[in-house]
C-alpha cells in the first residue's frame, strides 16, 4: 500500500489497464466467464468493504452478512411488491443497510476483541432466524425471484436482464466503490481508523472519540455490503435467507486473509483467487470446502499478512538489501 | 436485446466451437470409447450429430447428502442405460454433475455454468427447494428446463410456477391429499404436528390441517428449529387426548423425533405418522426399534416384495441397474439406504426427455419450447422406464401425478405398504395454466 | 401441567449437564489459551463419529465412552502443536485458523464417513415413569456421567500439579513462566483436555440426538451463548449457565414458539454482552 501511495500515478496507470482490460474483455470470452467474473466483482466488493472495518479499523465483524441479505432483499422485496425501478431500489440497497448498520454497531462498538466478534454473529443469527420464519415477507429458505427493469444511467440503457449489460454495470459500480474505499482509507478518516486498529488506547488519549470513528466505519462497511447484496440479486434475480446466514460473512472473513487484510487490493487478489480456485476444482472434485479450508489454515500459518502482504515484505527486503 | 443474447449463445453451441477442455474431454472419451467399444464390439454407432448434454445438480455435502448420492447414482445409470441402448435419436448423451452444497447461490452460480460454460441443453436434480427457486430466473433467462430432482414446495407448480419448470414427483399438497383420508379414518380424528420450523414443515402442517378440519377433526400445531437435537420439551406439549402424532423433520432431528417419542413413552397413547422424506436414504435399521409401528407415507415402496405385483418385472430390471437389493439396500454395501421415493424422478426425467426428443424432432436448445409441450402432455404407461407404474403429467401446470402408498413399520423394521393410494385421488385442480405462456 | 414442567426441569438439568461438558471444553480452552475454538463443535462431532466406529468394531458402549475422547484429546494436542502454537498470541487470527480447521475435519469426515446420519444404540433402554409420561433412565445416566467427569475435572485443576499449573496460568502468565512452569506445555495439555471433553459430550450425546457430520453446527452456537453467559474463563459459571440456559429453553417452550424464544434469547443475550461483557456469574 504505502508504495502505492507514494506513487499515485502508478495507481492510476494500473488501475486504468486493469479496468480497460476488463472492459475489453467480454469480447473476447465466453459468456460464462462473464457471469463468474460479474459475481467475482460483487464478491470483491464485499471483500473490500469487510476490509475497511477488519483490515483498517480492527474489528472482525461476522455480522456483514446481514447487511448483505438486507442489501439483497432491499432490492428484491421493493421491486417485486412495490414495483420499483431499478436506481432507487440499489440507492435504497446502501441507505437502508446502513441504517440497520448504525443500529447493530451503535451496540456493538461498544466492545472490542472477541466479545465484538461474537455479538455481530448474534445479531446476524437473529436476522437469519427472521428471514427463515417470516416467509411472506422474505419466501423463507426458498426465498425470491424477481426481475429487474432496464434503466436509463446518463447515455447508456442498462438492461441487467443481458449478461454484458450486467457485467459492466458491476463493473462500473464495483471499481467506483474501490476508488471511493480507497480515498477513504487514504485520506485523514483513514488514518484515524488504523490509529484505532494500532492502539485503541492511544488513539482514545489523543483524543479521538474512537467509538464514533469504529461506527462510522461500521456503518460506510454495512452500506458497501448491502449494496454487494442488492447486486448479487440483481445478477441472480434472486434473494433467500441463506444470504444472512453468518457463514457468508466468513467468505470476507477468508478472501480478506488470504489476499491480505488491512491492503484493499488485498481482498481483492483473495477473492479472485479463492472463487477461481473453488470454480476450477468443481470440475473433478466434490470437496472445494476442504480445499478452502486447508488453504486458509496454511495462509494464516505461513502469511497471516496473506498474499500481498507476503510480496510487500518481500519487496521490502528486496530494497533494504539494496 | 433479449433476442440479440440467446443468439450469441446459441452461437456458440452450433459453431460446435472446440475449446481446449472440450477438445481433452472429446479425445478422452473418443479414446475410452475406442478401448470399450473394441471390448464390447460396439452395438451402434453414434451418428455425427454432437450428444445431448444434460445437466444435473444434487446436494452431494452440507445436508442431505444421503438423497445426493442416490439421486447422482440413478441419474448416472439411466443415461448409461440409454447411450448403451442407442442414445436419444442417434446422440449420445453427456452428463454433466455437479455438488449444490446445499447453497442456493452456489447452486445458481453451477447452474449458469453449465448452461453457459458446459453448453447443457437443460437440467435436472437437487431435492433443495431454495435451490430450485434460485434457478427459476436463469432456466426463464436462458430458456432452459429445469427437472425437479426432489422438491417438495407445492408453489413451484402452483401460484410460483414457471414454463420451463417440470416436476415429476410428489410435493407437500399431493402428500396431504394422499395421506390423510387413510389416516383419518384408522388412526384418529385428533392430530398433533411437530414439524419443523420452517417453509416444509408449515406446509405439510397447513396441507393435512386443511383437510383434516374440513372434515371436522381437531389438529394442533408444535414447531421446533429444524436441527432440534433434544425434543422432550417439543413432545410433551402434545395434548393428552391427541391420537394421531404427525411428525417432519430431516436428518438427524428425524431419527431424535421419533426416537424420543419413544423415550417418553408416547408411542403407546398415540399413532405416530409421518413422511417418507424424513428418513429417506436411512435404513430403518439406524431409525430403530424405535420406529417399530410408525406409519409412513412412500411415493414408492422401499421393499421389492411390496411393490404391486404388476410392477415387479419393471422393479427388479430398475434395481439390478442401480446396484439395489430387495430390500433397499445398496448391493455389496448393506449400510446404504435407497432414497426410493424420490430416487425415481431421476431414472424417468431422462426418458421423458428422450420421448419429446423423438417425438418433436428436437435438434437443440432452440426447440427446448416444444421439448417442454411435449413432455408435459406424456401420460406414461408403467414400464422399464417408469417402474413406478402410470405417471401422468399435467398441462397446466408441468406436475407429474403417480400413486402413493401408505406403510407401517413392522416389528422387523420392514416398511409393510397397507394401503395404495391411486392417482387420481391426488389431482387437485391447477391453480395456474401455463399453457397459455409457453 | 404438572408433569409437563418436572419432565421439563428434570429435562432442563439433565441436558444443561451435557452442555455443560461441551462448554466447559470451549471455556477451558478459551481461558488458558485465550483461544476461541470454531474447531470445538467439530470436536464434537469427531468424539461421536470415532464412537460409531469403536461400536462397530468392539460392540461396547462403555469401552468407545473412553477410547473416543483418548482419541480427539490426540487430534487436539496434534492441532495445539502443528498449528495453533504459533499464532497463540493472535486471538483474531486463532478464529480463523480454527474456523478452517473445522471446514476440513467437517469434510474429511464427509468423505470418509458419508453424510447420512448414523445411530448409536443407548446402552440403556429402560424408563421410569413421571406422572402420566415416562422419562428415559439412560438420560439419567449420562446427567451421572457428566457430573462424575466434572468432578473429575474439579479434582485434576484442584489437586494435581499440572492443575496447580494450569490456575496459575489462568492468573498471571508472565509471573507461571517466571516461576517456571512450562507454559507451553501446560496449553498442550489444556488443548487436549479441552479436545477430549468435548468428544465425551459426542459420545454421551449421540444415543439421543444420532451422528451426523454436521451435528457440530447448531451445538458450537449454543456452546459459546453458555460460555458467555457464564463468563469467558469461568468453568463454574459455565456449568451453571448451561443448566440455566437449558431450563429456561425447556420451560419457556411450553408457552412461546421456539423461533421465537430464541431471538428472544439471544436478544438477552446482546444485553448480558453489554450490560456485563464478564459473564452474569463474572466478579
Amino acid at each position: 500500500m504505502s508504495s502505492w501511495k507514494e506513487k499515485p500515478f502508478g495507481f492510476t496507470l494500473i488501475f486504468g489497464l486493469v479496468i480497460l482490460g476488463l472492459v475489453i474483455l467480454p469480447f473476447f470470452t465466453e459468456l460464462y466467464y462473464q457471469t463468474f467474473l460479474t459475481e467475482l466483482f460483487v464478491w470483491i466488493l464485499f471483500a473490500i468493504s469487510f476490509d475497511l472495518i477488519f483490515g483498517y479499523t480492527g474489528l472482525l465483524s461476522f455480522g456483514q452478512a446481514l447487511f448483505f441479505g438486507i442489501g439483497g432483499y432491499t432490492i428484491t422485496i421493493l421491486t417485486r411488491k412495490y414495483g420499483l425501478g431499478t436506481e432507487p431500489g440499489l440507492l435504497l440497497c446502501i441507505l437502508i443497510p446502513m441504517v440497520f448498520a448504525w443500529f447493530v454497531g451503535y451496540f456493538s462498538v461498544k466492545l472490542t476483541g472477541i466479545h465484538f466478534v461474537i455479538i455481530t454473529i448474534i445479531f446476524a443469527i437473529i436476522a437469519n432466524i427472521i428471514g427463515d420464519t417470516w416467509t411472506s415477507l422474505t419466501g423463507g429458505k426458498d426465498g425470491l425471484t424477481f426481475s429487474p427493469r432496464p434503466f436509463r444511467l446518463g447515455f447508456f440503457q442498462i438492461n441487467l436482464m443481458d449478461i454484458k449489460g450486467n457485467y459492466y454495470f458491476v463493473l462500473a459500480v464495483v471499481a467506483l466503490c474501490y476508488l471511493i474505499l480507497r480515498r477513504i482509507v487514504q485520506s485523514p478518516l483513514g488514518k484515524i481508523f488504523v490509529s484505532i486498529r494500532e492502539n485503541e488506547e492511544r488513539a482514545r488519549l489523543i483524543g479521538y472519540h474512537v467509538q464514533r470513528y469504529k461506527l462510522i466505519a461500521f456503518i460506510i462497511a454495512g452500506g458497501l455490503s448491502g449494496l454487494a447484496g442488492g447486486l448479487y440479486s440483481l445478477t441472480l434475480k434472486y434473494a433467500g435467507a441463506g444470504y444472512l446466514h453468518w457463514s457468508v460473512s466468513g467468505h470476507a472473513v477468508v478472501y480478506t486473509i488470504v489476499g491480505g487484510m488491512g491492503t484493499l487490493i488485498g481482498p481483492v487478489v483473495g477473492t479472485g483467487i479463492i472463487l477461481s480456485l473453488e470454480h476450477y476444482l468443481v470440475n473433478f472434485l466434490q470437496a472445494t470446502d476442504l480445499v478452502v479450508g486447508i488453504v486458509l489454515v496454511v495462509m494464516v500459518l505461513l502469511a497471516p499478512k496473506g498474499i500481498v502482504g507476503l510480496i510487500q515484505s518481500r519487496r521490502k527486503k528486496g530494497k533494504a538489501s539494496a | 436485446m433479449e433476442l440479440k443474447r440467446t443468439k450469441s449463445t446459441e452461437k456458440g453451441i452450433l459453431k460446435k466451437e472446440i475449446s481446449r477442455r472440450d477438445f481433452i474431454k472429446t479425445t478422452a472419451m473418443g479414446a475410452a470409447g475406442l478401448g470399450i467399444g473394441s471390448w464390447l464390439t460396439v452395438p451402434f454407432t453414434y451418428g455425427a450429430e454432437p450428444p445431448i448434454r444434460i445437466g444435473m445438480f444434487n446436494e452431494y455435502s452440507v445436508f442431505a447428502t444421503e438423497y445426493g448420492y442416490w439421486m447422482g447414482k440413478v441419474a448416472k445409470t439411466a443415461v448409461a442405460k440409454m447411450n448403451a441402448e442407442g442414445g436419444i435419436a442417434g446422440r449420445k448423451i453427456e452428463l454433466f454433475d455437479y455438488d449444490t452444497k446445499c447453497d442456493p447461490k452456489w447452486a445458481a452460480s453451477m447452474f449458469r455454468k453449465m448452461v453457459l460454460e458446459d453448453k447443457v441443453d437443460m437440467v435436472m436434480g437437487s431435492i433443495h427447494s431454495g435451490v430450485q427457486k434460485a434457478c427459476f430466473p436463469l432456466a426463464e433467462e436462458y430458456k432452459v428446463p429445469l427437472f425437479s430432482g426432489g422438491a417438495m414446495t407445492y408453489e413451484f407448480t402452483g401460484k410460483d410456477a414457471i414454463p420451463y419448470y417440470i416436476r415429476n414427483h410428489s410435493h407437500a399438497r399431493s402428500q396431504a391429499l394422499a395421506g390423510w383420508k387413510w389416516a383419518f379414518d384408522n388412526l384418529g380424528k385428533k392430530w398433533t404436528f411437530l414439524n419443523a420450523d420452517y417453509a416444509w414443515g408449515h406446509s405439510l402442517a397447513r396441507e393435512f390441517g386443511t383437510l383434516i378440519k374440513a372434515a371436522g377433526g381437531k389438529t394442533q400445531d408444535i414447531f421446533a428449529p429444524p436441527a432440534t437435537a433434544d425434543f422432550i420439551p417439543y413432545l410433551q406439549k402434545v395434548d393428552p387426548d391427541t391420537e394421531v402424532l404427525f411428525t417432519a423433520f430431516l436428518g438427524t432431528a428425524a431419527l431424535g423425533v421419533l426416537r424420543q417419542t419413544v423415550e417418553i413413552g408416547l408411542h403407546k397413547r398415540l399413532q405416530r405418522y409421518t413422511v417418507i422424506c424424513c428418513t429417506e436414504g436411512i435404513g430403518q435399521e439406524v431409525v430403530g426399534k424405535e420406529s417399530i409401528g410408525a406409519y409412513y407415507i412412500e411415493y414408492h415402496p422401499r421393499h421389492l416384495d411390496q411393490v404391486p405385483k404388476e410392477l415387479h418385472p419393471y422393479e427388479m430390471a430398475y434395481r439390478k441397474a442401480c446396484g439395489v437389493d430387495e430390500n433397499g439396500k445398496e448391493i455389496g454395501n448393506p449400510k446404504v439406504t435407497i432414497a426410493g421415493s424420490h430416487m425415481y424422478s431421476m431414472w424417468i426425467y431422462p426418458y421423458q426427455i428422450k420421448l419429446a426428443i423423438e417425438q418433436t424432432g428436437w435438434k437443440n436448445r432452440n426447440n427446448n419450447a416444444d421439448m417442454i409441450r411435449a413432455i408435459r402432455s406424456q401420460k406414461l404407461k408403467a414400464g422399464p422406464w417408469c417402474p413406478i407404474g402410470d405417471l401422468v403429467m399435467r398441462e397446466q401446470d408441468h406436475q407429474g401425478f403417480s400413486d402413493f402408498y401408505i406403510s407401517k413399520v413392522e416389528p422387523d423394521l420392514k416398511l409393510k405398504v397397507i394401503e395404495r393410494v391411486p392417482k387420481e385421488k391426488v389431482m387437485y385442480p391447477p391453480e395456474t395454466d401455463l399453457t397459455k405462456k409457453i | 401441567m404438572i408433569s409437563n414442567i418436572s419432565i421439563a426441569l428434570m429435562n432442563g438439568i439433565v441436558w444443561g449437564l451435557i452442555m455443560a461438558l461441551i462448554a466447559l471444553g470451549l471455556n477451558l480452552i478459551f481461558g488458558l489459551l485465550h483461544v476461541i475454538n470454531m474447531a470445538h463443535g467439530a470436536l464434537y462431532m469427531l468424539g461421536a463419529v470415532a464412537a460409531w466406529y469403536l461400536i462397530e468394531l468392539t460392540g461396547s458402549f462403555w469401552i468407545a465412552l473412553i477410547i473416543a475422547p483418548l482419541f480427539v484429546g490426540i487430534v487436539g494436542i496434534m492441532i495445539e502443536r502443528g498449528l495453533i502454537r504459533t499464532i497463540e498470541d493472535k486471538p483474531i487470527i486463532t478464529i480463523i485458523c480454527t474456523f478452517g480447521i473445522m471446514l476440513v475435519i467437517q469434510e474429511l469426515v464427509l468423505m470418509i464417513f458419508g453424510g447420512a446420519p448414523r445411530r448409536i444404540d443407548s446402552p440403556i433402554t429402560q424408563r421410569f415413569p413421571i406422572f402420566e409420561l415416562q422419562y428415559p433412565a439412560m438420560r439419567i445416566m449420562i446427567a451421572f456421567i457428566s457430573i462424575i467427569l466434572m468432578s473429575g475435572l474439579w479434582i485434576f485443576l484442584k489437586k494435581t500439579k499440572y492443575g496447580l499449573w494450569m490456575r496459575a496460568v489462568v492468573q498471571d502468565r508472565e509471573m507461571a513462566v517466571g516461576l517456571g512452569i512450562p507454559v507451553t506445555k501446560v496449553y498442550m495439555w489444556t488443548f487436549a483436555v479441552g479436545s477430549a471433553l468435548a468428544a465425551f459430550s459426542g459420545v454421551l450425546a449421540a444415543p439421543i440426538v444420532s451422528v451426523e457430520f454436521m451435528m457440530g453446527r447448531e451445538v458450537l452456537i449454543m456452546a459459546f451463548i453458555i460460555v458467555i453467559v457464564g463468563g469467558m474463563g469461568n468453568l463454574a459459571g459455565s456449568v451453571v449457565a448451561a443448566v440455566l440456559i437449558s431450563l429456561i429453553q425447556g420451560v419457556g417452550s411450553i408457552f412461546v414458539s421456539p423461533s421465537m424464544a430464541m431471538v428472544f434469547s439471544l436478544a438477552i443475550l446482546i444485553i448480558v454482552l453489554l450490560v456485563r461483557p464478564q459473564g452474569l456469574f463474572g466478579e
